[in-house]
């Protein structure tokens, strides 16, 4: 796996992001993370549109780390954007590679069934559900990055 | 007057009495058919074969105004009848004529003042010595009362659906709002929190030594209520769950369900405390998660409350209940008073405040027993332990 794919995370709440970066820094999974705001943000980084054309600036990701409540397209609507239009938006990136979906991993408040089912009812690979305890964060992010992208 | 003579007149003065009897006979029975005829509610008359009146009762003589005299030999037409009404008499007693069977009908009739009357009527054959149809006959009652009364039941009936359905969608609505509304708690309430936990950890990391004892002290109580902050609102979703959720009943090993949970809960491992069960559990008539959530909660319940340095025993077993199953769940705990045997149950009651409580458990186990046609309830005395039992039904034979 070449190490300019980076992991994509798609997340609004700032602090967040700030655990997350801190946790994936410290899990020791290697390559960077990129931030979205927005499901769209997400959308137009992985089709490669918008503020995100520049592949050299903006690589296809290895793997998409994904909130459910996002604003402007929520999780699962990213999740079904992806279901759709993922293996094309990776064809166009990487056509010399064989197409394997992105992987999306769910990571959220969340851990009501009804989540649950519905995120994996639409492809996601896996659901993870955020914990303050930064010990826990750091593990849950290695085990992905052990498990997604053979780390 | 000779004796011969007024022999010859007896005789014939017996058979003009005779005769004037016969008549009076067929006169009283004629008054007699006419009075019973007449003094019926119903309109009772006859036609002729062409569907000329021959006959009215005395109330539709009434109705119309008219004396026996004037209506018979008249058609319906000659009577004022509307066209298609007359028409139709016509062609019904014809039919009657034709096919020698009787004929039901309903017909309303609008009177000057608008007021509409329904009426029902059976026109039979009227049939001769010879067995040839004579005439018909016909009788009428007023239906009217009949009808509104009809009509009103299918008004009421349809006002009552109509709130049968505007209930239903108001329900719809507010189980949608609390759906909406759990939506949001278990995304939004959860994100300060992990936040506030999360900080506090990586204050205590990189800047602890800086703090002292009492600033870690102080770190530490934040990260603590943050968590039993998350806790209660994982329990509270739990509850709603539970409460509004479908919960469709089946067969469930109760036996394998507990193993699956003593297995795969770390607080119940043997590090911690002694969780016998004297099994096999049976196979109940309930649903597999609201069984779960009862049993861990028990079982969370019964290892939690003993006194310090005690290690938890815990042992779990099935008898017959008073109806289906009971699951019993013993402890050595601290026990409770009988006189908050009922509270415990309830939704944020805890006999003891407690970090790692959040006293809606036990409300949960309530719950969750209560959708599956179940109940729950304890045994206990303070320093005696507590047995909490669980009344399930049994799979139907």
């Amino acid at each position: 796996m070449t190490r300019d794919e980076p992991v994509l995370l798609a997340e609004d709440d700032e602090n967040d992001v700030f655990l997350v970066r801190r946790a994936f820094e410290r899990s020791g999974v290697r390559g960077r993370l990129e931030v979205v705001s927005t499901g769209q943000d997400a959308i137009d980084y992985v089709a490669g549109a918008g503020p995100f054309a520049d592949r050299s600036r903006h690589p296809f990701p290895a793997l998409l780390l994904l909130d459910l409540k996002l604003p402007r397209r929520t999780g699962l609507e990213v999740l079904e954007w992806l279901r759709r239009e993922g293996a094309r938006a990776r064809r166009d990136a990487r056509p010399h590679v064989a197409s394997e979906p992105l992987p999306a991993v769910v990571l959220s408040s969340s851990s009501q069934e009804r989540d649950i089912f519905r995120a994996y009812e639409l492809g996601a690979n896996a659901y993870l559900v955020k914990t303050g305890r930064q010990a826990e964060l750091t593990d849950m992010l290695r085990g992905v990055g052990r498990f997604w992208l053979r780390d | 007057m000779s004796s011969r003579r007024s022999e010859a007149a007896r005789t014939a003065g017996r058979r003009e009495a005779d005769r004037a009897d016969r008549l009076s006979d067929l006169e009283t029975r004629a008054r007699f058919l006419e009075a019973t005829l007449s003094s019926i509610n119903d309109l009772a008359y006859t036609f002729d074969l062409e569907g000329r009146w021959t006959y009215a009762n005395q109330p539709l003589l009434e109705l119309w105004g008219r004396s026996l005299d004037e209506i018979r030999g008249k058609t319906s037409w000659e009577l004022g009848y509307p066209h298609d009404l007359a028409q139709r008499l016509k062609d019904e007693v014809l039919q009657v004529v034709a096919t020698r069977r009787p004929l039901k009908g309903e017909t309303f009739f609008t009177s000057g003042a608008g007021v509409v009357d329904y009426h029902e009527y059976i026109f039979s054959p009227v049939f001769g010595g010879d067995g040839a149809v004579v005439g018909v006959c016909g009788t009428t009652r007023l239906i009217t009362e009949r009808k509104r009364a009809e009509e009103m039941l299918r008004e009421a009936n349809e006002r009552l659906e109509t709130r049968v359905q505007e209930r239903t969608q108001t329900l719809r609505e507010t189980v949608a709002e609390l759906e909406t509304f759990s939506y949001s708690v278990s995304h939004d309430l959860r994100a300060p929190l992990r936040a506030m936990q999360g900080f506090a950890e990586i204050l205590e990391e990189e800047h602890g030594e800086a703090l002292g004892p009492a600033g870690r002290d102080y770190l530490a109580r934040i990260s603590r209520s943050a968590e039993r902050m998350d806790r209660l609102v994982e329990d509270i979703l739990v509850y709603s769950r539970v409460s509004r959720a479908d919960l469709p009943l089946g067969p469930v090993d109760a036996d394998a369900l507990l193993r699956g949970i003593l297995e795969s809960y770390p607080q119940f491992d043997a590090a911690h405390s002694d969780i016998e069960v004297r099994g096999p559990l049976p196979t109940v008539l309930g649903n597999e998660a609201a069984l779960t959530q009862c049993l861990s909660n028990l079982l969370g319940n019964a290892i939690k409350y003993v006194t310090p340095g005690r290690r938890p025993q815990v042992t779990v077993w099935a008898e017959d209940g008073p109806f289906g199953h009971r699951l019993l769940v013993r402890d050595n705990g601290i026990g409770i008073e009988l006189a908050n045997h009922e509270r415990i149950f309830e939704v944020f009651q805890q006999l003891e405040r407690r970090a790692d409580g959040t006293g809606i458990g036990l409300a949960i186990v309530r719950k969750a027993a209560e959708r599956m046609g179940g109940r729950v309830g304890l045994e206990s005395s303070p320093g005696g332990g507590s047995t909490f039992w669980l009344d399930i039904p049994r799979v139907a034979a």
